[in-house]
This record gives C-alpha cells, structure tokens and sequence, in this order.
C-alpha cells in the first residue's frame, strides 16, 4: 500500500511538471482598470524615462494600467518576441526595431491601428511626420507608430575643427575629407567608421544619389557609382590614416566608435542623432551635430524603432491598448521623450511642445536631426530586408574595407545576392 | 492459457515483479524529462528543417531538403564550418597538450606551496562567466588601446591586430577559450594523475628510465582514459561556442568568426529562417555524433582502461 502512495505520488509530480507551463493568464473581465503589458528596447537613463512617462500614463487615468517591462536590447527583445509570438503569449504592445515590423506585418499577427485611430476623433494620424511614418503602412493597415526614431546624423568635436578652420562642419565629402585630414594630429584621428554596422554606408550611398532598393523592390538600388563611391572614400581616408575604425564588442560596434568620440581618439563620427545627449553630456568637448555630409544630395535613412501591438486581444484590451499608443505618440509625450534622448519629436506638436523647446536653449543642436527629416527616403518593408542589410550590405562592407575586395566587386557581390533572396 | 495465469506465482517472482515496476516509476521522471527537453526537440528539429517560414509563422510551408540545398550552396555556411572545425582543433589540440603538461608540472613534489597558488589561479577562470571574460579580453585585445598591444610594443615586438583582422580574430577568440577552460581541464588530469600508483614509478625508476621515457610509457597510458573523457567534453564544448561570439565578434569581421551555433542563432532569430537554422542544426548534431564517434574508436585502440 505504502509503495502504491509513493507511485500515485510521483505520478502526480509528474503530470503537475506538464501542465504547469500551460497556464494561461486569465483576461479579466470584470469593470476595473484593464492591465495591459509593454515590452521595450530602452536600457539605463533612457529605460529610466519610459518608466516615467508609463508611470505618468497610468496616473494619468484609472481605466488602463500599463506593465512596463524592458526586454533587452532590439536583438534579444526580438529573440524573446518570438519566443513569446509563437508560444502564444504575446505582449499586448511592443517596440520593434523598424526594419523588422515589416517581419511581424508579413506574418499576419499585428494589430490594423487603422480602424482605432479613424473612429477616434481626437487623433489625426496626418499630424505625424511623414518622414516617421515609413514604416506603418503595410498592405493598407496601420500596423506600427513611431516612438523612438533617429536618423544618422554627423557628430563633431567643435572645439578641434574651429582649431584647424572649421567654424561650420563639413557640408560635403571633399570637406569632411579635408577636415578630418587637418583635425588628425597627435595622434588623434579624424573620422571615425563604425564598420559594424551597415547603416551608416547605405547614409552615405544615399548622399551619392543610391537607392536603398531598385523601383521594382526587388534588389539593391545602387548597383552603380553611388555604392561603391562611398566605399572609396573610406579606403582613400583609411589609407591616408585620416580615418580609423575602432574596435571593440560585436567586432566595430557603435558603441566602441562612440566610446573613442568621447575619448577624443577621433573627431568626426556619424551615429544615430538619438545619441546627442549621450555624447555631449559625456565629452569634455563641446560635441557639433550636422547632416550627413553630401556629395549630390542630403539623405536621411530611417532608423530606431516603433510601437506595435499584437492580434487578438479582446476589445477592452484593444481600446486600452489604443489609448497608451495614441498617448505615446502625443506631442507632450514625444517631445518629452525627445528631449530626453535625442530621438526625434514625431509630429509639429511634439516639436513645438514647451518641454522640448526648454531643452534646446541647453542643447542648441537637438533639432538638427529634425530638419534632416526633410530628405527622408523611401526603405524597403518587407521581412527579407534584415538579412539584406545585416548578412549582404554589413559582410560585402566589410569585405572591401578590410579585406581588399575592391568597391566594385564588393557592390557586385551585394547585388548578386540580394537578387538571389528574391528569386 | 486462463489456466496458466491463474497458477499462483511465488511471493518471491510476484515481490521482484513490483520492484522492476518501482525502478521504471522512479526513473520516470527523468526519463520524461529527456524525452520533453531533448528527445523530441531533436526531432522537432528535423521536422521543422523541412518546412519554409518564420518561427511565428501559422502555417510553415514544405519544402523538403530545400533547407539543406541552401546550406550546401551557401558560401557563409562553408565558411562556418571550416571556422568552427579550426576553432575546434586549436582550442582541444592547444588545451589538452598544455593541460597534460601543466598537471604534470603540478603533480611534482617540489614547490608544493607555488603549485597550491599556481593550481588556484589556474582555475580561477573557470568559474567567471564567459560574457565577463569575453569583455575583458575585449579590452586586452583591443589593438589601438589594448594591454596586450602595449605590452607587445614595449618589449619591441609588431603589435598584432587580434580581433580587428579576418586573419587573427578566430585564432583571438580561440586564446580566449583556452585561458578559460585550461584550469578546469588541468584539475581533470592532475586527479587522474593522482592515482596512478607510485610502484609504477618506483620500478621504473629502479630501471634507470629517462624521464621522457617515463612519461610517454606510464603516465600518459596511464591516463589515458581520463584524457579520452577530456577530449570528447571538449570537442563538444568546442562545437557549441557562442557566448564568447557574440560578445566579442558577432561573427565578424567578415563572417571570420562565424561558428555553427552562432549562424544558427542568426538565421533562427534574426532573419526569419529557422528551416535554415534547423537545418544547419542538423549538420551540428550529425558533426557531433561523427566526431565523438570516432573518437571512441580512437580510445578502443589506444586507452588503456586499468
């Protein structure tokens, strides 16, 4: 008999061990404050903002609670997105790397915004930039909202360019060329290249006149000089060691080139303009923001990310959760949140709003991303496009500028095999 | 056949029968686990290496071994099997050569006290997570800044460029594994050292053997069973390098550090295509088995189980 217990015991473990994953949260149903949960991207002091500004929400009101939860950074919250995706326990709303809303879009699973913001009057989807909103329309619905968007902008040390006779950065290649030629002394260097990450080539390919995709979508659009000049450049600066690539975590990253901007190891860097508040706070210099620089025309290509929310909720989730977005991207919101990191105000209102232009009298080039937004460009949308930039454009990048594969070839390769994806 | 069944078993057969009953209950558990967490992923693996789509994906689409055709076509997919197959020999062959070395160093009965720190430092490592090592080597090796380069300068030597050159990166990574795993591997040995018996040795002294006779003839044979476990844990652990990549690379520069697990992460994760991901998996587990089946083989001829 005892035995018997003992079988029926571990028996009972056994089955409590199996089912006990499958526990579904209940939705609740009943009239108090529907709880919906938020998944973010934003680390440290900016993590720290997002938190502030949830927490001001829910204050805010009594009918919706947001549960803020930082998740990593775009990699490993995509990672756990998925994971989280196809088990079936997606968050209600989440913040998604732009380039790879088009991933979620294609699969189905998102939230169409449209009919929520339509039927609400006090929300005018026109009010936001257009230069933000390339990443929102996918097959006619309105799958993401912009939250945390940055272009590439160029950062200069100010106080080492006035020396050698830049009062005003440099506006176009043959400047920045000469500029960083006459700044690198002593062992400083001048321009700085983050070979890690592909975005700032396709910035400057933009310039040349390049398209990121061709007119049918199905392939790059600077299979001619516009990809390889930029190329050029960079071995011309390299070689003259006026240019250098820094090294460090994930081989070239942002973060080591910043880490050397900051120490004064070099003197013009290009990064998204969400980290202005980064580097002025932490130089010791007074830190410049300008356009890329040009050599046909300005360009910005989009970066950062957006907010989505997740098919199949119930209505009251859908309604709540319509309000912390519509919140989210509300001038006093966004402009708040702009002037804390750097991203870019979404709309004229955020722009305009008292918090943002506060900020500027202490960061005077806070804005200059924004006008940048003027020369948006068009981006591919479409799920394949990560693998395009990260594998094909970042590799064959890499390739040319340190591994002696010219710029032609290196553009043929790019081309060759962004064809072969779409076939 | 009623009949027979209704014969009236032993106590003893019908007492040994519950007990066979209670191993498999008490083994249950862990069997059920094996089966969930490793069993039937692995053929969940298989299954999903046939089919196209995303991980979120509701209806995969089948494609057959189009997964695998892509991975034989893929240039990437070549050039990360020649790295992880180099970082696996350089890592193993590096390690267990100065592990031997170092544990018969330590084994000595002289300088008991420098061997009792030398062995404290020397294991040290092992017990630092990878993604902290991995960060300070980042700084060590880093080539403008790094403490190694200045040290490489100062006694007049060409600074080397480590992670910043598709030649040297694997190779940098690689040093990286080994200072971790040295010591863990080293206390392996030293304890298979210990008790080899010492008439052994005395006999042998006895006879007049040179040293490096002595080593070669009784301490490694003696060892050797140890050092077929070593190896193969290693192998393995070889095999399944991603914490210190994509910390330190992210399989870069120019997919020179590009490892199996570490593609099939990407491709998984970060470009939508798990099919690929479990394909390349696939190839993983197959390397594996080959490998570790080999060297069994290998110790069938050559270790000498006492």
């Amino acid at each position: 008999m005892k035995k018997f217990f003992a079988m029926l015991l571990s028996l009972a473990m056994m089955t409590g061990m199996l089912t006990g994953c499958s526990n579904d949260s209940g939705k609740d149903q009943n009239d108090g404050p529907v709880t919906i949960e938020f998944w973010h991207s934003m680390g440290s002091a900016t993590g720290e903002l997002i938190q502030e500004i949830v927490d001001e929400f829910n204050a805010s009101q009594d009918e919706v609670i947001v549960n803020a939860v930082y998740q990593g950074d775009y990699n490993a919250a995509g990672t756990k997105i998925q994971a989280a995706v196809s088990g079936g326990n997606a968050p209600h709303v989440a913040q998604i790397e732009i380039t790879r809303v088009g991933y979620y879009s294609d699969e189905g699973i998102l939230l169409d915004l449209y009919p929520l913001a339509n039927a609400d009057k006090e929300f005018d989807l026109d009010e936001l930039y257009t230069g933000v909103m390339n990443f929102s329309y996918y097959n006619d619905q309105l799958v993401s909202l912009p939250i945390a968007r940055s272009v590439p902008v160029m950062y200069y040390n100010k106080d080492a360019l006035k020396a050698v006779g830049y009062d005003e950065a440099p506006k176009n290649w043959e400047e920045l060329r000469d500029a960083s030629d006459k700044v690198a002394v002593d062992g400083t260097k001048g321009y700085g290249i983050a070979l890690g990450d592909s975005w700032y080539y396709l910035a400057m390919m933009l310039t040349a006149g390049g398209q990121v995709y061709n007119e049918e979508e199905n392939g790059i659009g600077f299979y001619d000089e516009s990809g390889t000049k930029p190329l050029q450049l960079w071995l011309d600066m390299l070689a003259d060691e006026s240019a250098f690539i820094p090294e460090g975590e994930a081989y070239a990253s942002t973060s080591a080139l910043r880490n050397a901007f900051m120490a004064g190891q070099c003197n013009i860097i290009m990064q998204s303009s969400a980290q202005y508040r980064n580097l002025s706070d932490n130089s010791e210099f007074e830190v410049g923001v300008a356009y890329i620089p040009m050599d046909k025309t300005y360009a910005a290509i989009p970066g950062g990310s957006n907010l989505v929310a997740f098919d199949g909720m119930t209505e009251e989730e859908e309604e709540a959760t319509w309000k912390f977005m519509k919140y989210m991207v509300s001038g006093d919101v966004s402009g708040k949140f702009a002037a804390g990191t750097g991203y870019l105000p979404v709309s004229d209102a955020a722009l305009n709003s008292d918090i943002y232009q506060a900020k500027l009298v202490d960061y005077p080039d806070l804005d200059i991303a924004v006008g940048q937004l003027e020369y948006y460009v068009k981006m591919p949308f479409d799920p394949t496009y990560v693998e395009v930039k990260d594998n094909i454009i970042g590799r064959y990048v890499q390739e040319c500028i340190i591994n002696n594969m010219s710029p032609e070839d290196a553009v043929e390769n790019m081309y060759q095999e962004v064809k072969k994806l779409y076939e | 056949m009623t009949k027979k069944t209704k014969a009236v078993k032993s106590d003893f057969a019908k007492a040994q029968r519950t007990e066979k009953i209670m191993g498999y209950m008490l083994a249950l558990p862990a069997v059920a686990l094996l089966l969930a967490f490793t069993v039937y992923p692995l053929f969940y693996m298989f299954y999903r290496s046939l089919y196209d789509g995303s991980i979120i994906t509701k209806n995969p689409k089948f494609v057959g071994m189009e997964n695998y055709l892509a991975l034989v076509e893929s240039k990437d997919f070549h050039q990360t099997l020649t790295n992880t197959a180099y970082y696996t020999l350089v890592t193993v062959g590096i390690t267990m050569v100065l592990a031997v070395l170092i544990a018969v160093w330590l084994n000595g009965k002289r300088n008991r006290k420098v061997n009792d720190i030398a062995q404290t430092f020397l294991f040290t490592p092992h017990i630092i997570s990878m993604v902290s090592v991995s960060t300070l080597f980042l700084w060590l090796m880093d080539s403008n800044n790094g403490l190694f380069n200045a040290v490489l300068t100062a006694l007049g030597f060409e600074p080397y460029s480590f992670l910043a050159s598709p030649d040297t990166a694997l190779f940098s990574v690689c040093i990286v594994s080994i200072w971790k795993g040295l010591g863990y591997y080293v206390l392996l040995i030293m304890a298979a050292l210990q008790n080899i018996p010492t008439n052994v040795y005395e006999a042998a002294e006895m006879d007049d053997t040179p040293k490096w006779r002595t080593f070669f003839k009784i301490t490694l044979p003696m060892i050797s069973p140890t050092i077929l476990f070593v190896s193969v844990v290693a192998v393995i652990s070889s095999f399944k390098v991603f914490d210190s990549i994509s910390v330190m690379t992210g399989g870069g520069p120019v997919n020179a550090t590009n490892t199996l697990v570490y593609y099939i992460y990407d491709y998984a994760y970060k470009y939508g295509k798990p099919g690929q991901a479990c394909a390349a998996g696939m190839v993983l587990l197959l390397c594996v088995v080959v490998v570790t089946y080999v060297q069994f083989l290998v110790g069938k001829k050559r270790v000498h189980y006492q």
